[in-house]
């Protein structure tokens, strides 16, 4: 018998394929958001939202991951998305590069500027599989407990921004914003948090501008989406 | 329950060392666990036992290195372990920390029997 150092990354095969996917995305120029949360926190209905607000003015496709059905993807159409791709687990609860990789093969990055990434509903496993994208945005709602970054720290320090959605409701739970913040920051000091009602539509003018900014700056050239365009 | 797949990959980056290399038994798995992979211990050996069942690796030892989360403030420098998952600094209160321990997922090691035929 021998001891053989192998020092190998368990997940390498995965990080292998989101460096390839990173490269695709930086030089097409697409802002990539992989969005993270609780079954049920209102992902697909901020992508909804988003759609109607933006689709006109950012060119953007989505990938919803579910573990069964299609239905979210077939939402994001009916809510005005050109380029949808659904993808079923069966089982699987998160993500992983590979199955973004096989559902982007017929999008044609350089005719989009933003690309978002609907993971599993699910705060725990998505968090160990980098997906290629720029950042992970993380959300949550008041109808939950506002001590979730306390349940499910490693998400909350691997994401760059905090949406808290359905602040309508802040007057029938016992949601506290200001715990919810605080318990957020202790975790990852850098995160930039919005607060909406992606039901009434409060505080989602902030997030546009938010977006809007993050793809001009990624890209900050318009003319090479409309050259792109024009091919 | 990530903790199936996470066993899938390492089973499949074991079998490819002992392909590689021509290993012909693999007694023992080190691997290397951050503290902030969310990784329940239990869960993953239930996975890497049900996946080496009748498998050449059934019965495969896994040691397991618990490695705690360690962090750097950005603004005095100061090192300190990460307890509770509080991403404070303990000297100036800062807030942007850099995780520098507590990501890893790795295999560190395997104990293996060599085939020695092959070499020769």
């Amino acid at each position: 018998m021998a001891r053989i150092e192998i020092e190998k990354k368990v997940l390498s095969e995965n990080e292998k394929i989101a460096a390839r996917l990173r490269q695709q995305f930086s030089s097409s120029g697409v802002t990539v958001l992989n969005l993270v949360s609780s079954p049920g926190s209102g992902k697909t209905s901020l992508l909804e939202r988003t759609l109607g607000a933006l689709a006109e003015v950012i060119p953007m496709a989505l990938v919803a991951g579910d573990v069964q059905t299609d239905n979210d993807a077939k939402r994001l159409e009916a809510a005005g998305g050109q380029i949808v791709r659904p993808i079923i687990t069966g089982g699987a609860c998160h993500l992983d590069a590979a199955m973004v990789e096989k559902s982007l093969t017929e999008i044609d990055l350089n005719q989009i500027r933003l690309l978002f990434i609907e993971n599993v509903g699910n705060l725990v496993c998505p968090s160990s599989y980098d997906l290629g994208e720029d950042q992970k945005v993380v959300l949550i709602s008041t109808t939950e407990g506002d001590d979730k970054p306390q349940k499910y720290p490693s998400m909350f320090r691997r994401s760059s921004t905090l949406v808290i959605n359905k602040i309508d409701l802040l007057d029938y739970t016992d949601f506290s914003m200001e715990s919810a913040r605080s318990n957020a920051l202790s975790i990852n000091g850098k995160l930039s948090v919005h607060e909406v009602s992606c039901r009434t539509g409060t505080g989602l003018d902030g997030w546009y501008a938010w977006l809007t900014e993050l793809v001009a700056r990624k890209n900050p050239d318009p003319k090479h989406i409309e050259e792109n365009h024009r091919l | 329950m990530h903790e199936l797949s996470i066993a899938e990959s390492i089973i499949s980056t074991v079998r490819n060392e002992m392909k590689l290399n021509g290993y012909t038994t693999v007694s023992e798995i080190g691997l290397r666990i951050g503290e902030m992979t969310d990784i329940v211990e239990d869960s993953l050996r239930f996975g890497l036992d049900a996946l080496t069942k009748g498998t050449s690796l059934e019965g495969v030892e896994v040691k397991i290195e618990t490695v705690p989360l360690q962090g750097k403030c950005e603004q005095c420098q100061r090192e300190f372990r990460i307890v509770e998952f509080k991403f404070v600094c303990p000297d100036c209160q800062g807030v942007a920390i850099e995780v520098i321990l507590g990501k890893e997922l790795d295999i560190s090691y395997l104990e293996v029997e060599i085939d020695t035929t092959q070499e020769a």
